[in-house]
């Protein structure tokens, strides 16, 4: 694209001419130059580059929907002016008649007027309509695996390859009926949310408090139908129905951190060591590609908070729209994690962000429900407390992802110590002064 | 010869769809991973770093505009580049180099151009890079490795061309200093 050579020449010798004192040194320092310009070029890996490019081009293909829904908008207008300018000549009025009635039927149906079960048309949901065609992959899963537990409201998603989107996102076809998909055809989701339970109540009680057909109409993606339901005055989140809290009696101990060693070689902690926490961020203006709600939304939240979702991970998004504002409650569970870790969720407020963190326990440590966690930053706040050891004298670790898991930990009551397993965020790293390999930091997920 | 108009075509592609953007990045790419890992000798960082800056150049390419004499697609991409850099080398302290053990001892001859390119091999060339300061290192680096013009490197370091031909003088006549064997105190 861009070749300079000539040009590079004679910019070095108008340089090198206007500062030398002498030809000789000028001709010195030529060479320099051309040493310089000979080095070797830095690569980098190819995998690298693939995946980074693979990266850009989906936040490429998010922000170009953004730009498409813009020109929608902007072609309404458009059409307005037009009618405005010719409405004395009736040729054009009529013209223009045509084709607002065209343009409008045709934005009614790709923005899905979603036909009901009994052949009549319900209003149109701009939330549901948002989420499912910016997720045609959730409707991919919900088709390929029938709900065996129907009556659970969250839509739950695995999340699946990419260029899937790209053929159902053109295909008006997929549109009309995906309300009804998301409530019968949700994924098996056992383990996501007990929101029917009310604490301590068994599965499969009777739960007479709950009315399900009424919960399935205002809840998932914001399915309540205007007018008939009035909004709710404050959100109601699936975790809160469940939620415990737990009290440790002792204090948690950190286990020292041996780099490049083992604990036996330990002698004295490195001197100087320099760690930081840099979840791998997406920038504000990269956010606005992804509507409110949206499982692309999902993954940007949850990347900007150093997870990072990966095919096959699993996202639950509940979506309330309340007299306060529009919540999301976010369930995920990673496959780092593993089927038997603990799962996340997120309480999230339009417009101000991440309100609250928890994880569902299934009773392995702790009673089952569901219980408060410190943010990935806040809980990476304790590395100051670890001893590390190391063969150099200086370390810098940057970390960049985390996951939660279980990890055990040693908690002191009364000079007493006692392992003990908790929550956990795994924080990723790698070390950076010596260019030196991955390390893994456990630290407490509970205040 | 320089194809600047199909840069701008592309670039103007890239503004309208998004999706386009790919074919600056593939022929960036390899540029900015370059210029960044020369800058910050870290892998890890410069991957990053890299990321970092194609994520904000994606991000931003809208706000990209043709505005006259020097300023390129190229020196607007360096300029995001550098300003990583430069936010990186903020955060953390100075990387203290010699400590390797590494030393350029000056041979014994009396003319001094061979002096120099005697002792100086490449690896020793790009272990003096790092002692030079900030602004010479992106300036001999984006002139002579990158390719980019003296107007365009005075966009990216904000100084004017004049600014930028005494910062290419001052680097090289320094390369040429210390791989006679002279100091190699670290300057980032």
């Amino acid at each position: 694209m861009r070749q300079y050579d000539s040009e590079r020449d004679e910019a070095l010798d108008e340089a090198l001419h206007d500062f030398c004192s002498s030809p000789q040194e000028a001709r010195e320092l030529k060479k320099i130059a051309s040493m310089f310009s000979d080095l070797p070029r830095a690569q980098s890996s190819s995998s690298f580059q693939s995946k980074l490019r693979a990266s850009l081009l989906e936040k490429a293909q998010s922000a170009s929907n953004n730009i498409d829904r813009k020109e929608k908008t902007g072609f309404f207008a458009a059409i307005c002016k037009f009618q405005k300018k010719y409405i004395p000549r009736p040729l054009f009025t009529v013209s223009a008649a045509v084709v607002v009635a065209v343009v409008a039927l045709t934005m009614f149906y790709s923005y899905g007027l979603v036909k009901t079960g009994a052949g009549g048309c319900a209003p149109w949901s701009p939330f549901t309509a948002m989420i499912e065609k910016n997720e045609p992959e959730k409707r991919d899963a919900a088709e390929k695996e029938p709900s065996s537990a129907p009556g659970k409201t969250p839509a739950g998603q695995v999340l699946g390859k990419q260029e899937k989107t790209e053929t159902e996102k053109s295909d008006p076809s997929a549109e009309p009926s995906v309300s009804n998909e998301t409530e019968e055809n949700a994924p098996p989701l056992e383990d996501f949310p007990p929101e029917e339970l009310e604490p301590g109540e068994e599965e499969g009680a009777e739960r007479p408090n709950l009315p399900e057909q009424d919960e399935q109409k205002i809840y998932p993606a914001g399915q309540q139908e205007e007018g008939d339901a009035p909004l709710r005055p404050a959100p109601v989140f699936a975790t809160e129905k469940n939620m415990r809290s737990v009290k440790l009696a002792g204090k948690i101990k950190l286990s020292p951190a041996y780099y490049n060693m083992v604990a036996t070689q330990a002698e004295a902690p490195v001197e100087k060591v320099n760690y930081a926490w840099k979840p791998r961020k997406i920038v504000a203006s990269m956010m606005t590609g992804a509507p409110f709600g949206s499982s692309s939304w999902a993954q940007e939240i949850l990347s900007n908070e150093g997870f990072s979702v990966r095919e096959g991970d699993i996202l639950v998004i509940n979506l309330q729209e309340t007299r306060k504002g529009n919540f999301a409650e976010v369930f995920y569970n990673s496959q780092k994690s593993g089927e038997a870790g603990p799962k996340l969720a997120l309480h999230y407020e339009e417009g101000k962000g991440i309100i609250g963190y928890f994880y569902q326990e299934q009773g392995d440590i702790w009673q089952p429900g569901f219980y408060p966690l410190l943010s990935p930053s806040k809980a990476f706040a304790r590395a100051r407390e670890v001893e590390w050891y190391a063969p150099a004298a200086r370390l810098d670790f940057s970390f960049q992802e985390v996951f939660l898991t279980y990890h055990d930990f040693i908690v002191v009551e009364n000079a007493r110590q006692k392992t003990q397993r908790l929550p956990a965020y795994c924080f990723l790293g790698r070390e950076t002064f010596h260019n030196g390999g991955e390390f893994k930091l456990y630290l407490p997920a509970i205040p | 010869m320089l194809l600047e108009e199909k840069e701008r075509e592309i670039v103007y592609n890239a503004q309208k769809d998004p999706r386009s953007f790919t074919p600056l990045y593939d022929h960036y790419f390899p540029k900015v991973y370059n210029y960044i890992y020369r800058r910050v000798q870290n892998v890890q960082l410069t991957e990053d770093l890299v990321a970092e800056t194609f994520y904000k150049a994606l991000a931003n390419i809208n706000k990209f505009k043709w505005r006259g004499q020097g300023y390129s697609f190229a020196g607007w991409l360096f300029t995001i580049a550098r300003n990583q850099v430069i936010d990186q080398f903020r955060k953390q302290e100075p990387q203290l180099l010699g400590e390797s053990g590494w030393d350029l001892v000056a041979p014994e001859t009396d003319n001094p151009e061979d002096r120099v390119l005697q002792a100086a091999t490449r690896e020793d060339l790009l272990k003096v890079i790092q002692t030079l300061t900030p602004n010479q290192q992106d300036a001999l680096l984006l002139r002579f490795q990158e390719g980019l013009k003296i107007k365009e490197i005075a966009a990216v370091l904000d100084k004017n061309e004049g600014a930028i031909k005494a910062l290419l003088f001052r680097g090289l006549k320094s390369l040429r200093k210390k791989l006679e064997g002279g100091d190699y105190d670290a300057a980032v």
